[in-house]
Parts: C-alpha cells; structure tokens; sequence
C-alpha cells in the first residue's frame, strides 16, 4: 500500500506531510522515554513487516502490522513508522521520499485511531483477543481508505481504489487481525507494562 | 484453541478465493530496443507480473506524450519506435501505471534507439547526427547481392536474438526483492537511531 513517487498531485502531498509533521511531533511529545527501545522493536517489526506477503491467489500482497505497532504505541506509532517507511523507502525502494508524508499518515493515523477505539476491550481478559484482532484489522482497513482517498483525489476513482485495496487487503486484514490478537494475548500475560495495561489496572 | 483454528480457516478460505491481484509495494519497468520495436516488462517485486497495465510513452526531452499501450498478461509490451522523438534526438519516457498509486518510469536514450532504429531513418540522416557510427568501409567490402543497409540489419537481428536472454536477465534481476544485506542494515538504523534519542536523552 505505499503509494510510488509522482502519482499524487504537490497539494495532496504537502498536506500529508503537514500531517504528518504534526503527528511526529505529537508522538515524540507524549513518547515515554523509559519505553524507548520498545519504540524501536515496534519500528523493526513493521520494517521488516512489509516483507512478508500474504497469498491472495496466484499473487501476493504484504503485511503492514500498523495495528500491532498502533496498540503497542499509541502516539508514537507516527514516529516509529515514518523512520521504518524512510528505511524501506531507501533500502527497498518502497514508495518514495517525497511520499513520505502521505504514506506515514495512511500507515500510522488508522492505527493510533483503532488502537484507541479498542482499548477498552483490552481490559477485559475475555474480550482481550477480539480487541486485538479488531485493531490489527481495522487498521489495515482504515489504510486501505485512507490510501484510496488519498488516490481518488488525484486521479483514480475514489470508489474504484477503494473497491480493489479493501478487497485485496482481505486476506492482510484477517492475517494481522490474529497477529496482533495472539500478539496481544500474549503480551497481557507475560509483559502487561509493554501493552500498558497494568498502570490502568492499578490506577 | 478452536478459535485460532476457525481463524487459521477462515484465512485459507480467504486466500484461495480472492481475485490474483498484483498489490505488492513495488513496481518496476525494464525496456530495450529490438528492431523496429521496443520490448519492455513490468512486474511487481518478487516478479509477479502487471497484468493490464497502462504504459504511457513520452518524448523524455520535453514531456510530450507519444503513444499509450497495455501490458499482456506476462507483463510484457511492445510498440514500434515512433519516428519524430528519435529524428529530433530525444529520447523516450516509459512510465508504467499499475494503479492504486503503483508507478514506475524508465527512460532509453536517443542512442540506444537510433542505434537499432535502422529502417526508420533514412543513410542521409545518418551522416549528419552520427557520422562515426555509419561504418566508412562498408561500401567497399560489400557482398555481392547485399547492400550495407541489409548486412546491417542482418547483424542487428542476429544480435538482438543474441542479446535477449541477457535483456530478459537484467530486468529479473531488476525485478528481485530487497536483499537480506539490506534487511539486516535496516534493522541496524533503526536500532542506532533509538540508541542516538537514548543518548540525547541522557545528556540532558
């Protein structure tokens, strides 16, 4: 789902780089510098992420794993993805430097939003899983729109885009729905502090 | 348990039913010159191929666009060399648009399709633009029965079938997925860049 360079018109970019901005330094105003490196490890798994393709039919899409760095971060998920996204843009030649901005909002806002969202499912050790699978789905959902919406005012239908990305992205959607479900589950029980879940249980 | 095994199901299901759809992250067009034509092939990373995809061919010097085709189902294209972007010196743009933002341009040179382009420019065009490409001593050591232009055009096939295997080599080797040389030196980034914020941190 990057979007390759010269496809969006300058407008859109700057928007999305303006976004972006604004969500980085977000995200570094509210980042926890006590969970730094877990900032990191979140940043390596969606990196390397986007590497593993999913089979949908005779081709193969990839997986994203917003969801799971959006659960595991909140905020900070902007600043983690856009150094994975400047990685994967120089070094695999995925979507593109001007595009940054663009790609990071499409990645990373989804996966603040329904990491957010689900929450309070969290909480719940019964409901715990669900949550999970609903924020590593929705996420890749909400970048799917966000990518079609983002195309359609360039060039290509907006409905169009959207049709074939949220189809396609099916398979991506139900492959990081248990990731970051099993991902979740197990974190709640051995390290509740990564997913942030003790302080709230406490306070 | 039963609900990762439903999961697991489902996800199969899911796979084996959708449509083959090309959404990998990277789009690549790789183009040569053959003749009269140009061949050229676009795939996805990891080689799966654009199926259907809209290439636009333009004049590289001044944007101007030329023509338009489509990929066949391997990926593959073809069109003839347009005569007026080539007699003016310029060469072409060739951008594939595999939609939902997937785009990728490569350009060939006026050389690289004046070179091959033979029959489309005249012996008198030649001796103005490439005075030391036209062989001097051609006329001399002629064949009897064959002209230069037609010696010239035989050597040029004989090349080409020679040369399309390593063409066909190159644009996989164009097309290849990120090597684990520059996974491992990803990894390595980003786990500098949280060791640089650490240290930041601390100095403060």
């Amino acid at each position: 789902m990057h979007i390759s360079e010269g496809v969006l018109s300058p407008a859109i970019l700057s928007g999305g780089a303006a976004l972006a901005a604004l969500g980085v330094t977000l995200g570094l105003r509210r980042l926890d510098y006590e969970r730094l490196m877990t900032v990191a490890v979140a940043a390596a798994v969606f990196f390397v992420g986007s590497l593993v393709h999913v089979p949908a039919g005779v081709s193969s899409v990839h997986l994203i794993l917003n969801g799971l760095v959006g659960v595991l971060l909140g905020w900070a998920a902007f600043p983690a993805i856009l150094v994975a996204l400047v990685l994967q843009g120089v070094l695999f030649q995925y979507g593109g430097i001007t595009v940054l901005g663009v790609n990071t909002v499409t990645m990373a806002a989804p996966a603040v939003l329904s990491a957010w969202l689900f929450r309070p499912l969290l909480q719940r050790p019964h409901w715990r899983r669900l949550g999970g699978f609903c924020i590593g789905a929705c996420s890749v959902a909400g970048s799917a729109l966000l990518t079609a919406l983002a195309l359609g005012m360039t060039d290509e239908g907006f409905l169009g885009a959207a049709g074939v990305l949220l189809l396609a992205h099916l398979p991506v959607m139900a492959a990081e729905g248990v990731i970051t479900a099993l991902t979740v589950g197990f974190l709640a029980r051995v390290r509740p502090d990564v997913l942030g879940l003790d302080e709230e249980e406490r306070a | 348990m039963i609900r990762r095994g439903l999961c697991a199901a489902a996800l199969l299901l899911l796979a084996l039913c959708l449509p083959e759809e090309g959404l990998a992250h990277r789009v690549t067009v790789f183009a040569w010159p053959q003749g009269t034509q140009v061949l050229g092939e676009c795939a996805f990373s990891r080689g799966s191929p654009v199926r259907q995809g809209r290439i636009l061919v333009q004049d590289a010097a001044n944007g101007a666009p030329v023509l338009e085709c489509r990929t066949d189902d391997q990926g593959r294209f073809q069109f003839p060399i347009p005569g007026t972007p080539v007699k003016a010196g310029h060469g072409l743009r060739i951008t594939v648009m595999a939609g939902e933002g997937h785009q990728d341009s490569t350009e060939l040179t006026a050389e690289e399709l004046r070179g091959t382009a033979v029959p489309s420019l005249p012996a008198a065009d030649s001796t103005h633009s490439a005075p030391a490409a036209s062989p001097p001593a051609a006329p001399a050591q002629e064949v009897p029965g064959l002209t230069a232009d037609q010696v010239r055009e035989i050597v040029e096939t004989a090349l080409d079938s020679r040369l399309e295997p390593l063409y066909r080599r190159l644009a996989a080797n164009e097309e290849a997925g990120p090597s684990l040389r520059d996974i491992v030196g990803g990894l390595g980034w980003i786990l500098g860049l949280a060791g640089l914020a650490a240290y930041c941190r601390r100095r403060k």
